[in-house]
């Protein structure tokens, strides 16, 4: 199965979701997770490989701005155009409190303190939600019938 | 193959330019807001028709025609989104996108806006037949373009 979580970036709180998911986020920073902040891998709107469950799931993040429902209503009929089902392919949208002002302080250029800004500020939001976040997370991993 | 034409609202340049490929509307010759008027979900789109990938038809060499509207979203970003799906479902040969917004002008986007986004149809429908004439050529262009590259792949 691929899992692909959506939010308005794909490297930020859909990052921190992901790696909720696989049980890979060990301690409260999350500057240690590979590609948090890492915008140069969001401008594309590439999906971004984050890794692989026990089960064999791979999970994905994607950011698409604001619109997260009408990204996951063409990325699930684009799925069944080809003929694979929810089994195949699930698309979970991530969202927090705080998020425009994550996807803001993006795009500050780098040279005015963008990724300074980016970084911290970006950590501090997360954590402020991370509660509820890890919870939903959970209940989501329980819905699709995987072992937490 | 599956081609997805894509613009703003996945009511104007997008179902134009399917119809194009399609060969439903003359690429010789601007045609009128009637014959326009004529092609499925040409101006007749609501906001809960963002995001629906929407079939139009099949071409001569057995692709099939979709046309979708990603509202605000960047034509390039949506793109890559989509070819980003489908190379993680294993089907990126199987699927090739265009953005049309590149090929519309500004007098369409404000007949557009005005006809569906404001509701005013009478005032905005003359405004977006001008726009649409006025960026035929340029649609038959990106039609043509991509029938030549997706006709390799086929």
């Amino acid at each position: 199965m691929k899992i692909v979580f959506l939010a308005n970036t794909g490297v930020h709180h859909a990052l921190i979701a992901a790696n909720i998911f696989l049980e890979k986020l060990e301690k409260d920073d999350f500057r240690l997770v590979k590609g948090f902040c890492d915008i140069s891998k969001d401008v594309s709107g590439f999906p971004i490989f984050v890794g692989e469950d026990k089960a064999g799931n791979q999970v994905y993040t994607v950011g698409v701005g604001d619109d997260l429902n009408i990204a996951r209503k063409t990325i699930e009929e684009l799925a069944q155009m080809f003929g694979y089902s929810s089994r195949d392919l699930v698309v979970k949208p991530v969202s927090i409190k705080g998020e425009r002002l994550i996807s803001l302080l993006s795009k500050i250029p780098h040279l005015l303190g963008g990724s300074y800004l980016n970084l911290h500020i970006s950590s501090y939001i997360i954590k402020l939600n991370f509660a509820r976040l890890f919870e939903e997370i959970s209940v989501f991993k329980a819905q699709l019938n995987i072992a937490p | 193959m599956k081609i997805i034409y894509h613009c703003f609202g996945g009511s104007h340049s997008s179902v134009l330019a399917a119809a194009l490929h399609l060969g439903w509307i003359e690429k010789s010759r601007l045609p009128a807001i009637d014959e326009l008027m004529a092609v499925p979900y040409f101006d007749k789109t609501s906001d809960e028709d963002f995001g629906c990938i929407r079939f139009m038809g099949v071409d001569e060499y057995g692709s099939e025609i979709y046309v979708l509207g990603k509202k605000s979203f960047a034509g390039y970003r949506y793109s890559n989104l989509l070819m980003g799906i489908a190379e993680i479902l294993g089907v990126k040969e199987e699927l090739f996108v265009v953005d049309c917004m590149s090929r519309v002008n500004w007098i369409m986007k404000l007949g557009g806006f005005t006809s569906r986004r404001a509701g005013l149809i009478s005032l905005g429908r003359p405004v977006l037949g001008l726009g649409t004439r006025s960026a035929f050529l340029n649609l038959v262009n990106l039609v043509e373009i991509t029938r030549l590259k997706t006709m390799s792949r086929v």
